[in-house]
């Protein structure tokens, strides 16, 4: 994946762009795939992109399921443009479909990592502010704490509870429908 | 490098929550679902979530992010009193106190719920002529002053509706707290017609112009099912003469009358309806009769010309899974217009049920009689709820003394003090069928128990009690009679001045005149029947609870006392003192 693209024409290399991860790994890839990090994208606009992409707070391991993620919704992106000017509406309506539903399974699956790399993911969305990706790793971790008690949520996320007794009763007292 | 660069990284971080900074975390308690006990889980977490889901701006993207209010559950037209049901269960039911109207609201009676929308309670106060529009999310109360064309003398303000008036593009509405709103009070004169409107823009503080429609208004007699907000009208079910729909068009201020199809033109206790929304701001009726509804479009054709079509027919029993599912006890009790379910009681508990895809689930038999507005709104609760608990604390601090009071003995004094404080509210359980049963079948449950049970729901009794009072007092100073209890009683007083006049009829042997009395009222019977039996179908209230000793007793006396008495309004029945004599029933 690292090497992807170095051999293609000069036309091709043109729209390359190289990142440069924390442990000094490089990923080669497209323009569409690298501007959906808003972060990336300004660094084209302002053209200092010559030389790579120094990612310092994104490890190779993340950056690798980073670009991944990238690669398969810019993808999509491409062919839901393509694909609305040569079908007529059943049949653009069909396929927007199928890839909605090979995105949601892609997205599923791409979530299936420990805790430590769904957080280091959150991380690096944020900093590369990848709106899709942060929306879909904030949203696995605010899942985990649905229907949890505060307790359960403190111990899944190992939070030392630094409320005082009071505000604690105050708290219960008020909502203390959700509690009991 | 990089070994050392992440394990620092991950040293600066405490435990295993690795967010830089508060900016993560937001992001990610933002999109923490809107179940009612989402937020306040999440504060007691530790201090930091705490400040981040009691901050008002994170509050504000909460809702922004979520768009939709959930649909918290109903509330109830208790004798104009909103109760709050909730239609969750554990832990996201949040209980009746929660959102209850300040008691000093309360005291003096009179009230009419009228409607819920966007967030917004609307109840109106027909002794003071005033409305009130009650956010219950933050306790917030606005007093708007009813036109004073609607004098409740010729005049009464006989239902209403209340509506964001923010219609910025990023509105979320169920985030409308401090959103402009719009109030429109529906009106009749007492003969029945003509019906009025009014508008009313809290931007600009004052009332529109009284609306009225007099040509094609057929007679109306009650409007008690809350309003439909379709495209920018607002639409009520009426019925009177006839059964039909009133339409109040935002835009252009003006009302209008709409036919039902010809076959539901005439009341049948068979069947209840709803309006719904079609393509095009267009309308659709449902009509349940059994277990069979019927949907009905509303077509307008290119000349202009309007039909109702049925669109589909529904076999409710069959969906539901319920066979048969009891007869007449099934009623359509109302619509959420943002979530499109319909709100069905059967004999198996009030189904919500979601028209389009018939999904439904069953919410339980008990707390939903009478009138229901669905409450949708976002529980944020360390934000805003917080106020209305307080407020509720205050209130239940109240009742408990009342209650307390009441229970220490039978003695007609105590009872009196607790009648006396009409304004004490109903504690929670009060809306269960079985504490209706203890009401209704008191003669078999005497001393402090039945006594102290009776106390807390002397607005249930008021009526009765005050038709009692009537006896005793030859009260006949009655004013302000709504129209929907004038007309039943209007035919009780008919029946009863033919009895005074058979009564007064001399040379005739008593056994003439029972014959006469008794032709008489089976020419009444059947009209009184079906006068009540809409009653009792319009508000929800089972047939058996016509078996309740103070239903007869009011009927009786209503029979005795003919035209000497004029109908209570609520107004006076709320207003009205028990005393120990009158509980004997």
């Amino acid at each position: 994946m690292a090497s992807a693209g170095s051999g293609d024409e000069k036309a091709a290399a043109a729209a390359m762009i190289t990142l440069i991860s924390s442990d000094n790994e490089k990923f080669e890839v497209t323009e569409a795939t690298a501007t959906l990090s808003q972060t990336i994208r300004h660094m084209i606009e302002d053209g200092c992109t010559d030389g790579g992409v120094p990612l310092p707070n994104v490890t190779s391991k993340i950056l690798a399921r980073v670009i991944e993620y990238c690669k398969k919704h810019a993808t999509a992106a491409a062919g839901e443009e393509g694909s609305s000017s040569s079908f007529s509406d059943a049949a653009f309506l069909e396929v927007d479909r199928a890839f909605l539903e090979e995105l949601e399974e892609f997205d599923d699956a791409f979530l299936e990592v420990d805790r430590a790399t769904l957080f280091d993911l959150i991380l690096a969305a944020n900093y590369l502010d990848i709106k899709g990706l942060l929306n879909l790793t904030c949203q696995k971790v605010a899942d985990s704490v649905k229907g949890k008690t505060p307790e359960q949520i403190r111990e899944m996320y190992n939070i030392v509870n630094d409320l005082t007794p009071e505000e604690e009763a105050e708290i219960r007292r008020e909502t203390q429908w959700a509690f009991e | 490098m990089a070994r050392r660069r992440r394990s620092r990284r991950r040293g600066a971080l405490p435990a295993t929550f690795p967010l830089d900074g508060e900016d993560i975390l937001r992001e990610i308690l933002v999109r923490l679902p809107t179940e009612p006990s989402s937020l306040p889980r999440a504060s007691l977490v530790c201090k930091q979530w705490l400040r981040i889901v009691s901050d008002p701006a994170f509050l504000r993207r909460y809702r922004a992010h979520h768009e939709e209010p959930l649909l918290l559950g109903v509330f109830v037209d208790n004798w104009g009193y909103p109760l709050f049901r909730s239609i969750h269960t554990y832990p996201n039911a949040i209980p009746q106190e929660r959102f209850l109207l300040p008691i000093d609201e309360w005291t003096g009676g009179g009230w009419v719920l009228l409607g819920c929308r966007h967030g917004r309670v609307l109840v109106f106060n027909q002794s003071r002529n005033e409305a009130i529009v009650w956010d219950p999310a933050t306790g917030d109360r606005r007093y708007v002053a009813a036109p004073p064309e609607f004098d409740e003398k010729d005049k009464y303000v006989i239902n209403g509706a209340v509506l964001c008036a923010n219609t910025d593009e990023d509105h979320v509405h169920g985030d409308c707290h401090s959103s402009p709103f719009q109030v429109v009070l529906i009106g009749i004169h007492s003969n029945y017609r003509p019906v009025f409107a009014s508008f009313y823009s809290s931007e600009a503080g004052v009332w529109g112009d009284i609306i009225s429609i007099e040509i094609d208004c057929p007679p109306m007699y009650s409007m008690d099912m809350p309003s439909n907000l379709i495209g920018n009208s607002l639409y009520w079910l009426f019925d009177g003469e006839v059964e039909g729909i009133l339409k109040f068009d935002l835009t252009t201020q003006s009302l209008a009358v709409i036919e039902m199809p010809s076959q539901f033109e005439y009341y049948s206790s068979r069947r209840s309806f709803q309006i719904l929304p079609a393509e095009d701001d267009g309308i659709r009726l449902a009509s349940l009769s059994c277990q069979i509804m019927e949907i009905w479009e509303r077509k307008i054709s290119s000349d202009g010309d309007v039909d109702w079509v049925m669109q589909k027919e529904i076999e409710l029993g069959v969906i539901l899974g319920l066979g048969h599912m009891g007869g007449m006890e099934n009623l359509i009790k109302a619509y959420d217009e943002e979530l499109q379910f319909i709100l069905l009681r059967t004999i198996e508990g009030v189904f919500m049920i979601h028209l389009e895809s018939m999904q439904f689930k069953n919410l339980g038999k008990d707390g939903f009689d009478g009138i229901i507005h669905t409450y949708s709104a976002f529980c944020t609760a360390v934000g805003d709820l917080a106020i209305g608990e307080r407020r509720g604390d205050v209130i239940l601090a109240r009742n408990d003394s009342v209650s307390a009071d009441a229970s220490m003995g039978a003695g007609a004094e105590r009872d009196r003090s607790a009648a006396a404080s009409f304004g004490t509210l109903p504690e929670e359980g009060m809306l269960d069928d079985e504490n209706m049963e203890n009401v209704s079948n008191h003669n078999q449950r005497t001393g402090a128990g039945f006594k102290s049970s009776y106390s807390k729901r002397t607005k249930k009794g008021g009526g009765v009690t005050w038709l009692k009072k009537g006896k005793h007092n030859n009260a006949t100073a009655f004013i302000g009679v709504r129209p929907k209890i004038r007309k039943f009683m209007r035919i009780s007083l008919n029946t009863e001045q033919r009895k005074n006049m058979a009564r007064n009829c001399r040379g005739k042997t008593k056994a003439n005149l029972r014959n006469k009395v008794r032709l008489y009222d089976k020419e009444a019977t059947s009209e009184i029947v079906k006068a009540w039996a809409k009653w009792f179908r319009r508000n929800g209230i089972p047939g058996t609870k016509a078996n309740c000793p103070y239903f007869r007793r009011a009927i009786e006396l209503t029979q005795q006392l003919g035209a000497r008495a004029l109908v209570p309004t609520g107004a006076i029945i709320d207003g009205g003192k028990l005393d120990a004599s009158d509980e004997e029933g």
